[in-house]
């Protein structure tokens, strides 16, 4: 037998031959000085490049490089899948069928939301925070453990009075026009009716659907049958246009009920983030360290853009989970500790991810 | 019809590893992950599943690179990369980012099938599949990522003494 070629000592070692052919390069090779040094050799290259390639996946999200003030703003490059409605139908249908599949599959996935009412949700401005009615909180917390989608007695979904004083006129046209029932402040708050006439297909229409408030229906169902029906590829390409690090108020002393949803979630995130993002702390770029250090009254967050057990993920700067977000025309809506905050897209900050 | 789910299941963590490997961005790599199952929606069958999830994830990037906004964003992530920050970094970051930048570089040495061929490999992909994907013979795979490899390794060494040669001068 001539020498072996690299090519064969490759595949022999990824065992790609077949059993002789195997046979015969394994002889070889323990009676060929040469060949055993090329055997060694491959080894080290397989693992060599197995290496290099692993440290490859340490790649941040939603966090490149920032983007001047003008082209963040603009509309972002058509794509050519965006361009066919029937696409998008498609792939809403497919994402809905995978997510009602996942969220049926483990029950503590309900537990990642919180409902919000509705007419504070869509009513909130850019920059405007609202505690949430902390019954809701409450309520949202009672329900954690698994169980069917049956009614529950869920308090009335309505803005409390703080959430209406904060809103001020601004709010009321808005909430005169909500649909009342429960909303998710969620990622999945998105309007139900973009859902296209393929989400039918899936059969999701039996879920729980926002309703009429007098009908008891449990809240984070109800918040997740409106997150899933709102995840189009649109959404979800405008979701990581927006991602990355904002500044955002501190709102007041977080109430223990706030604290214990963070840390539910944080370690729900733990449980189920196996193929998602690592946990990533992050530091302001050297031209926001600045400014970090001024105004008490603000924070580092960072929204990161992958869907994690059906929610997108708010991260503070020390890498803890703090809350979730979505993306609602030119701002991003926040939920942190039971506090929903609006902050306008523009005004997104560079930061570093350090893993 | 094919049963996308399953599919979605079994390889959307492997897929979007191998694009974010080949593009160095993860939402790139998960915008064209999501194109790839909703293309498999329409293949009524597969004789070979992972084969046909990654050639298509594969051509899908090669036509993606074509455009300029996508590739002026991957060069931008490329060079911040590079240039591995300044002092005020964690250390252990610090070396990470800049093994990340070697790795990055030494990967864009390589041609594009042995690139693609090296990634597919990593991802599980036996010979057979590489040779479907990629449209290749089965006796050229191993070559292939002979060659591949020795590339990578040398390159990604390379990139590491310039690194060092220069900090000397510098």
């Amino acid at each position: 037998m001539n020498h072996l070629d690299e090519g064969t000592i490759h595949a022999w070692l990824d065992g790609a031959l077949d059993e002789a052919q195997a046979a015969e390069v394994s002889k070889h090779a323990a009676s060929c000085a040469q060949c055993g040094a090329a055997v060694a050799e491959a080894r080290g290259l397989i693992a060599g490049a197995s290496r290099v390639l692993t440290s490859l996946d340490d790649v941040p999200s939603g966090v490149l490089p920032r983007l001047a003030p003008a082209v963040a703003s603009a509309k972002p490059p058509r794509r050519s899948w965006q361009a066919a409605p029937w696409v998008t139908g498609i792939a809403a249908a497919l994402i809905l069928a995978i997510g009602v599949k996942e969220w049926r599959d483990r029950p503590s996935a309900r537990a990642a939301f919180l409902p919000v009412p509705a007419t504070t949700a869509d009513s909130l401005r850019a920059g405007e925070t609202v505690r949430l009615d902390q019954r809701i909180v409450d309520s949202a917390l009672r329900d954690q453990r698994p169980r069917a989608l049956q009614p529950v007695s869920a308090p009335p979904p309505v803005a409390t009075p703080a959430a209406k004083a904060t809103l001020g006129a601004g709010g009321s046209g808005a909430a005169g026009s909500g649909a009342a029932g429960v909303q998710s402040a969620d990622i999945g708050g998105e309007m139900a009716s973009k859902s296209s006439a393929g989400l039918k297909k899936t059969g999701v229409a039996e879920a729980p659907t926002v309703a009429a408030p007098p009908t008891p229906v449990a809240p984070e169902a109800a918040a997740v049958s409106q997150r899933m029906m709102s995840e189009s590829p649109k959404d979800a390409f405008e979701l990581r246009q927006s991602a990355g690090c904002y500044r955002t108020a501190v709102s007041g002393p977080s109430t223990e009920a706030a604290t214990q949803v963070a840390s539910m979630r944080a370690q729900d995130a733990s449980r189920r983030m196996a193929r998602s993002a690592p946990t990533a702390a992050m530091a302001p770029s050297s031209a926001e360290a600045g400014s970090a250090a001024e105004g008490a009254g603000t924070r580092l967050v960072r929204l990161d853009s992958a869907l994690v057990a059906g929610a997108r993920r708010v991260y503070s700067a020390s890498g803890a989970q703090i809350g979730t977000w979505r993306v609602d025309g030119d701002t991003a809506r926040l939920l942190i500790g039971g506090v929903l905050q609006s902050v306008p897209l523009s005004s997104r900050v560079a930061c570093r991810v350090a893993p | 019809m094919t049963d996308v789910e399953t599919l979605f299941r079994q390889y959307h963590a492997p897929l979007v590893r191998y694009l974010t490997r080949r593009l160095g961005d993860r939402d790139w790599a998960e915008d064209v992950a999501q194109e790839t199952f909703v293309r498999a929606l329409r293949q009524s069958n597969l004789s070979n599943e992972r084969a046909w999830v990654f050639a298509v994830a594969t051509n899908l990037v090669r036509d993606d690179a074509r455009k300029d906004a996508r590739r002026r964003r991957h060069l931008e992530l490329l060079s911040a990369e590079a240039k591995a920050e300044s002092g005020d970094e964690p250390p252990d970051e610090l070396v990470r980012s800049e093994e990340r930048a070697f790795a990055r570089r030494a990967l864009e040495v390589l041609s594009e099938k042995d690139r693609e061929a090296l990634l597919m490999k990593e991802e599980g992909l036996d010979y057979h599949e590489i040779a479907e994907a990629l449209g290749l013979s089965i006796a050229s795979v191993g070559t292939t990522l002979s060659r591949a490899r020795r590339r990578l390794v040398d390159a990604y060494e390379q990139a590491r003494s310039e690194e060092r040669g220069g900090r000397r001068t510098g």
